[in-house]
């Protein structure tokens, strides 16, 4: 094996050593601190495929201010923060769908790109390529994604307003 | 080297910059666990109980009574911080490539941060950015009279 | 890095994206008014809509002759009669989903809301641009535009109903647009582009089974079928329906399925086309379930919105049963089946909201009894609107579903085209039963008429809106020739 297959199976096993551990988790808070470490493996995954760009946009967005936000949520509502509160019912119909899906997708995706076939021709994604082919080949999403973003804005500060209609 | 022989190559190019970020970070967990371990290892142990509370600024630390939750202007701020920062992230590789991108590019992140420029001013006339004052159109639901009525905000999922 | 040449601009033409632009800049103009002016009017924010609106279905109408290329801006815009038809569809029913709101902020009691405007605008240009989008990740980024916005809308009032009708539908809407995303990341996988034409040229000639490429599709399919609310992924359609403010749901439940059906044709009938075979029997699943789910349940309901969001469940089964024939014979027969759906429907919806009265406490359908004697106008544009619904000659609703069974028949699939008929029988229950007490019982004493509730003016022209769809509904039952030619043009696809 080399460095970065060993890498890659130490930070394989602890995403989903820490994406196991959110949803037991019986705390919420711990469960969003192991998401932290889920999204980070994940970040560190895309940087040992290459792909540079989308694995610090990882980080920076997902640990950076997602699961602030779920904690700020966490703080907002009035949902108990502490031991469990997080059982349901449907945990086996879950655990159930999940290794499904888990077992399909790992089949099909052995199936479409087999251990034996020919290496791909790894795309560097440092950030300049990735500019480079947002800002020519894909000008219109570019500017789709600036409008969205101004579609959420206000939906955030509409829905926010006090509710008068009572 | 195996049939992957060329992959890993391929990738471990890109790689190596980030050798002195995994020695840093091996460093950095270390050192944490060393001094810790050394400090559980070496203190005296008389615990008493302002030792054990929660260190909060000098301040006594405080639960909220049951059931009391944040201001929703928190919530506000955590959206506007999100949405701002995702638009942000598109400036880096902007900004990596603009000399190749020229006046094409230039135009293409002008109208970007226009449109969400507008947004910016509506939030603004909206109170949106306002923290001391109520603002006019966002509620500040500490203090209202109606307890009822405060656990009535949009998102306050129940 | 300094000193690197700069490279050539790309080749930009941007005219079939006007009617977008022109939409943008309206809403852009809406928001800015409702932020810096120190008093907003109702009429100015609708005025702003409706010249949006109309200004985007000019230039739209101008691409009809459009000779350029098929599709522009680095292929993610296709150029064609399909999309025109589709966006001036759309555009319709946007503005009379303004005139509507305009009628009911306006009589209702609850704080005019500036946003209106700007969100339908907003709503409506993700509307536009995903019935034209040639690369799915347009497409996406159009999905969750349109869906953002109609989430606010759902709850712009912040009644009760409509914030838990609008956390639902962003709850469900999100998890289904996750699988969305991952479906357009397997296609990307298996064919190595997201550009429609492109994954269709992939995917073509190659005889193996494309496990990964099925497994995409489904992904999408999904997607799809909540946007479109197909069974078995319709369960936020009852509950967003009714807690939405009803010219809310009368938009909404029209256009989304114009646009994302516009979507999905282009999916099924460009991108996936070479595996038709394997998309068929997921069309024919997702038709037959929401026929019969849609149709039985809406027997149960009691609630007159409710009961229209489980029919609009089985009208997205039908619409899926004339897609069960690939290529431009299912296209003709969907386009046709959506121009009546919307007319109807928007009119359907449009009457509950005459009727409901202030603060919408009359949407149960007992609340209909006797209702030809207190308001006899409303009570024939519902009998018109629910014949069509319901499939009645000589409604729109007839010569539709007469397509759309042919259309399945002739692609060999008479299995669903029984179904659809069995199905369609029985629904005439419900549509029928609520005729039937609006005409055969006497009204109950105590139910005020509806002209001393909200006065005669804003009845007459909420009123005179709903004579447009209503016209449309009997027009295209009666003379159905006048779309079809129409409609054959717009069926081919340039890609």
């Amino acid at each position: 094996m080399t460095a970065q297959e060993y890498a890659f199976a130490v930070i394989a096993a602890v995403g989903s050593i820490s994406a196991i551990a959110v949803v037991t988790a019986r705390n919420v808070v711990h469960a969003a601190l192991y998401l932290v470490v889920a999204l980070l493996s994940v970040g560190a995954t895309f940087l040992l495929l290459g792909a540079e760009f989308a694995g610090w946009v990882q980080i920076l967005i997902y640990v950076g201010a997602i699961v602030i936000l779920f904690l700020f949520g966490l703080m907002l509502t009035k949902a108990p923060i502490g031991r469990d509160t997080l059982d349901n019912t449907h945990r086996w119909v879950g655990l159930l769908v999940a290794a499904g899906v888990f077992a399909g997708l790992a089949f099909l995706i052995q199936d479409a790109f087999p251990l034996d076939a020919e290496p791909f021709e790894v795309f560097h994604g440092s950030t300049s390529v990735v500019g480079e082919s947002m800002f020519r080949d894909f000008v219109l999403p570019f500017e789709a994604i600036s409008f969205l973003l101004l579609a959420a804005l206000i939906g955030a500060i509409v829905l926010a307003r006090k509710d008068e209609g009572n | 080297m195996g049939p992957h022989g060329s992959l890993v190559s391929v990738v471990a190019v890109g790689l190596s910059d980030y050798l002195p970020i995994l020695l840093m970070a091996v460093l950095a967990i270390v050192f944490a666990v060393a001094s810790l371990g050394a400090s559980a290892l070496l203190r005296p142990r008389r615990p008493n109980r302002p030792k054990l509370s929660a260190y909060e600024s000098g301040n006594d630390p405080v639960r909220l009574p049951g059931g009391e939750r944040f201001s929703v202007k928190f919530y506000v701020v955590a959206m506007l911080f999100i949405i701002f920062d995702i638009e942000t992230i598109f400036l880096f590789p902007w900004a990596v490539t603009f000399r190749q991108l020229g006046l094409f590019g230039l135009i293409e992140m002008a109208i970007f941060i226009a449109l969400v420029f507008v947004a910016y001013v509506y939030i603004w006339k909206k109170g949106g950015l306002d923290w001391s004052a109520t603002p006019p159109e966002l509620m500040d639901d500490e203090d209202s009279d109606e307890p009822a009525a405060a656990g009535e905000v949009s998102l306050g999922a129940r | 890095m300094i000193g690197q040449a700069v490279l050539p601009t790309p080749e930009l033409v941007f005219e079939p994206l006007l009617p977008e632009l022109v939409l943008v800049v309206f809403a852009m103009a809406g928001l800015l008014y409702e932020a810096l002016a120190k008093r907003t009017e109702a009429v100015v924010h609708l005025s702003i809509g409706l010249v949006g609106v109309v200004l985007a279905g000019g230039t739209s109408l101008w691409l009809w002759d459009w000779d350029g290329p098929a599709t522009v801006l680095g292929d993610a815009v296709s150029a064609d009669r399909f999309a025109v038809l589709a966006r001036l569809l759309l555009l319709v029913v946007a503005a009379l989903g303004l005139l509507l709101g305009h009628q009911y902020f306006a009589r209702s009691g609850d704080e005019q809301r500036g946003e209106f405007t700007p969100l339908l605008l907003f709503a409506t240009s993700g509307m536009t641009l995903i019935v034209a989008s040639a690369d799915l990740i347009l497409t996406f980024l159009a999905l969750e535009i349109l869906s953002l916005a109609l989430y606010v809308l759902t709850g712009l009032t912040g009644r009760r109903a409509a914030n838990e009708a609008a956390m639902k539908y962003f709850l469900l809407g999100a998890f289904s647009s996750a699988f969305f995303l991952y479906g357009v990341a397997m296609a990307y996988g298996a064919t190595g582009t997201t550009k429609i034409a492109a994954m269709a040229l992939a995917l073509t000639g190659t005889g193996e089974a494309q496990a990964l490429a099925v497994l995409g599709f489904a992904l999408l399919a999904v997607g799809f079928a909540f946007k479109v609310s197909a069974a078995p992924f319709h369960m936020w359609t009852p509950d967003v329906y009714q807690g939405a403010p009803t010219p809310i749901t009368a938009f909404m439940s029209a256009a989304t399925k114009v646009a994302a059906f516009g979507a999905l044709i282009r999916v099924l009938d460009v991108a996936f086309q070479a595996l038709a075979w394997d998309w068929a029997p997921v069309v024919w699943g997702l038709a037959a379930a929401s026929v019969v789910i849609g149709s039985i349940l809406a027997i149960a309901q009691t609630n007159v919105k409710r009961m229209l969001a489980y029919s609009s469940i089985a009208h997205a089964g039908f619409i899926l049963t004339g897609l069960t024939a690939a290529g431009s014979a299912g296209i003709r027969a969907a386009m046709f089946y959506l121009v009546a759906y919307a007319a109807m429907t928007v009119g359907a919806f449009g009457t509950v909201m005459v009727v409901s009265g202030r603060g919408e406490k009359r949407t149960r359908i007992g609340d209909y009894t006797g209702l030809a004697r207190t308001n006899p106008i409303a009570a024939a544009l519902m009998t018109l609107f629910l014949l069509s619904l319901a499939g009645i000659p000589p409604t729109a609703g007839f010569i539709a579903k007469v397509n759309v069974f042919s259309a399945a028949i002739d692609a060999g699939y008479w299995v669903l085209a029984l179904i659809g008929v069995v199905t369609s029988v029985a629904a005439a229950f419900f549509y029928l039963r609520v005729i039937v007490l609006m005409y055969m019982q006497e009204p109950e004493p105590a139910a005020p008429s509806l002209t001393e509730k909200v006065g005669i003016g804003a009845e007459n022209s909420a009123t005179a809106i709903l004579a447009i769809p209503a016209a449309a509904t009997l027009l295209l039952g009666v003379f159905p020739g006048v779309i079809v030619g129409i409609i054959r043009d717009a069926s081919v696809l340039r890609w």
